[in-house]
């Protein structure tokens, strides 16, 4: 418990649904967010993967205070914040930061990249020995980046380059957190490897902790040490990187892996084996038929029964609580993988 | 009946038209006159765009922009035409076909879409079926459902398919042959265990070993391509690769920055534009290959082309 960073106990957000126009009244709930747990030691790096509406997003950015938990507790370096005021969250405004998806929309265009990096600093009267100008040009150059390059604006630059001034502006204030959402999706191949690389390099070097909110399995492996599947606004499966990549227990979760295109066509795979067809070499692709369920009106029971090859009747009634099938491996499911 | 995949990074010329020869059914379609271009789009060659919700029109029944797109090459009655709407969406995987097509874009999920999108695409039974990106925009448990989608209509229908994407999986998933582009230029091309399995030019083995892999152990670094794309504008002199490459050394002289390197075949249905010799080359992907790294000595072996990517 000392050693966590960030705890996260029944962490739950439902966006009321309204009709009306003067009285307004809420008439249902999307059910983001349904009562998740976790914690991340000081210095990791959790990744968070699910489909799109799982509810990954909105659990970083209620991590990040940027939206406002329906219920549940968030506990930060000690402190509670899930429902600080704003007055009171401004001091840890510094200690959690924030790298966004879109290196085209997060950063103002009308400011020079000097500006966008500087601007924490003058926001939170942080003096710096060197002053800000020096200071904002150490973290251009942290980041890889020019740091001639301080009276540019971000339109001259390539989303590569963005996403790294993103991540400058992040680091102004030597957070211990940093919540990155999907902080490589919107980048090339090539240009991913060189921002995945960057956040390894500035975790080893100023101790950073880590959410890592992606879709893409690939990458959540490279970077986590531990990893969070969601599912309809729950976490359906947790453990440590590798024990979940090697043996996943819950059908989602195979599915999702299983989901994912490799890239060797199938018949360079068995040459490659030298003729001997081993279990990765034909990989059974599991199809999950239909698109994820509204969180509007998620299905009783366990939620992924309407997809899953392996549903009973049990789990269309009674939801599997997320279980320890093995040290630091929790997964939700009536009929979990067995261990490989 | 095969399927040509062009891979590259955004604005590699990977979905424009220039001069030069097209070629559908021994046609010539750069010199065809804008009407006859319009009479084979649609029929003989349709397209399925990378976002469906921007390539539906909002105001229309999804039904509504099939049919439209059928009887403009297929005289008959509004009625057949909307049973052969139906036909298309059950083909495509659409549960309830009647019920659905009178439904707008806004009412289908993006799987859905882009599976309307397919069934629109194929309702003229086109030879040639052109997909830009045509899962970028999906869920991997989705994209998996459209890719198979793709695969069998393509054995049904027996159409070509030229899938343009930037995300190896999805190309080595589908393609039968492979077109890797840089800087509007062709880069490599061969079949597809050709590329994957023999890659001669390095910025393909840039892309391959750039991207972290389930299918491989994973490498503690990853290796990326260094530099960012050209611009289009100013295409470097030489190879257009050459700011990047790692191998320029390897060629000696002036070679890559000057002379631009032409695309000759290096084995049956294999070319590259790459100034490197053939045994450099495949000297040098063994090396590389994070295949044979993990799959000899795991520690050491990764530990070793670790040192050699630095």
């Amino acid at each position: 418990m000392t050693d966590d960073l960030l705890t996260v106990t029944g962490l739950t957000r439902y966006f009321p649904v309204k009709r009306g126009v003067i009285f307004q009244k809420t008439v249902a709930h999307v059910r983001a967010v349904d009562g998740i747990d976790f914690s991340l030691p000081v210095g990791k790096t959790l990744g968070i993967v699910g489909e799109s509406g799982c509810g990954k997003t909105t659990t970083g950015r209620m991590i990040a205070r940027l939206d406002e938990p329906t219920d549940g507790r968030i506990v930060f370096d000690g402190k509670d914040i899930t429902h600080m005021r704003t007055g009171q969250m401004r001091p840890l405004r510094r200690e959690i930061g924030m790298i966004f998806q879109d290196p085209y929309s997060s950063l103002n265009p009308r400011h020079t990249v000097g500006a966008i990096v500087g601007a924490p600093l003058r926001i939170q009267h942080v003096r710096t020995e060197q002053g800000i100008k020096r200071t904002v040009q150490n973290l251009l150059e942290l980041v890889g980046l020019n740091p001639e390059h301080y009276n540019r604006y971000p339109h001259e630059f390539s989303g590569g380059q963005r996403q790294r001034i993103g991540v400058a502006r992040t680091l102004a204030l030597r957070p211990k957190l940093i919540v990155a959402d999907e902080p490589v999706s919107a980048l090339d191949v090539s240009i991913q490897a060189q921002v995945i690389n960057l956040l390894d390099d500035l975790q080893d070097e100023l101790g950073l902790s880590y959410v890592i909110i992606a879709h893409d399995l690939a990458v959540v492996r490279h970077i986590s040490d531990q990893v969070a599947v969601m599912y309809l606004g729950k976490i359906v499966e947790f453990a440590d990187r590798d024990e979940l990549y090697a043996s996943p227990r819950h059908p989602y979760t195979v599915a999702l892996l299983s989901a994912v295109p490799v890239p060797e066509p199938a018949a360079a795979r068995v040459a490659t084996a030298g003729g001997t067809v081993s279990a990765r070499v034909r990989r059974e692709r599991i199809r999950l038929t239909g698109d994820v369920p509204s969180p509007l009106n998620p299905p009783p029971g366990c939620r992924f029964h309407t997809r899953c090859w392996k549903a009973q009747d049990i789990c269309k009634t009674t939801e599997p609580p997320l279980a320890e099938l093995a040290p630091g491996h929790r997964a939700a499911c009536h009929f979990p993988e067995p261990a490989r | 009946m095969t399927s040509l995949a062009i891979m590259g990074l955004h604005q590699q010329g990977k979905s424009t038209d220039i001069t030069g020869q097209i070629r559908l059914d021994d046609e010539d379609l750069v010199s065809a006159t804008p009407e006859r271009v319009r009479r084979l789009r649609g029929n003989k060659m349709a397209m399925i765009f990378q976002d469906p919700l921007t390539s539906l029109h909002p105001y229309y029944t999804v039904g509504a922009q099939i049919t439209e797109a059928y009887r403009v090459h297929n005289k008959v009655s509004k009625q057949v035409a909307r049973k052969r709407a139906v036909d298309m969406l059950g083909r495509v995987g659409i549960p309830q076909p009647a019920v659905r097509v009178d439904d707008y874009p806004h009412q289908f999920s993006g799987g859905m879409r882009q599976r309307a999108m397919i069934a629109m695409a194929l309702s003229c039974d086109p030879g040639l079926l052109i997909a830009d990106e045509p899962t970028t925009a999906l869920d991997v448990t989705v994209q998996a459902q459209i890719l198979d989608l793709i695969v069998d209509l393509q054995g049904e229908f027996g159409s070509a398919v030229i899938i343009i994407t930037h995300d190896l999986g999805v190309v080595a998933e589908v393609a039968d042959e492979i077109l890797v582009m840089y800087a509007g230029r062709e880069a490599e091309g061969g079949g597809g265990e050709e590329v994957f399995g023999h890659p001669r030019h390095p910025y393909t083995w840039g892309l391959l070993s750039s991207m972290p892999r389930l299918d491989v152990a994973r490498v503690d670094r990853l290796r990326p391509i260094p530099g960012t794309p050209p611009s289009l504008i100013n295409v470097p002199p030489g190879c257009p690769f050459h700011p990047r490459c790692a191998y320029v050394a390897e060629v000696g002289g002036d070679r890559c920055r000057t002379e631009v390197p032409r695309l000759l075949e290096s084995g049956p249905g294999h070319k590259e534009a790459c100034h490197l010799t053939l045994a450099k080359k495949q000297e040098i992907w063994e090396r590389l290959s994070p295949r044979t790294a993990v799959e000899a000595e795991p520690e050491v072996q990764q530990g070793a082309t670790e040192v050699e990517a630095s």
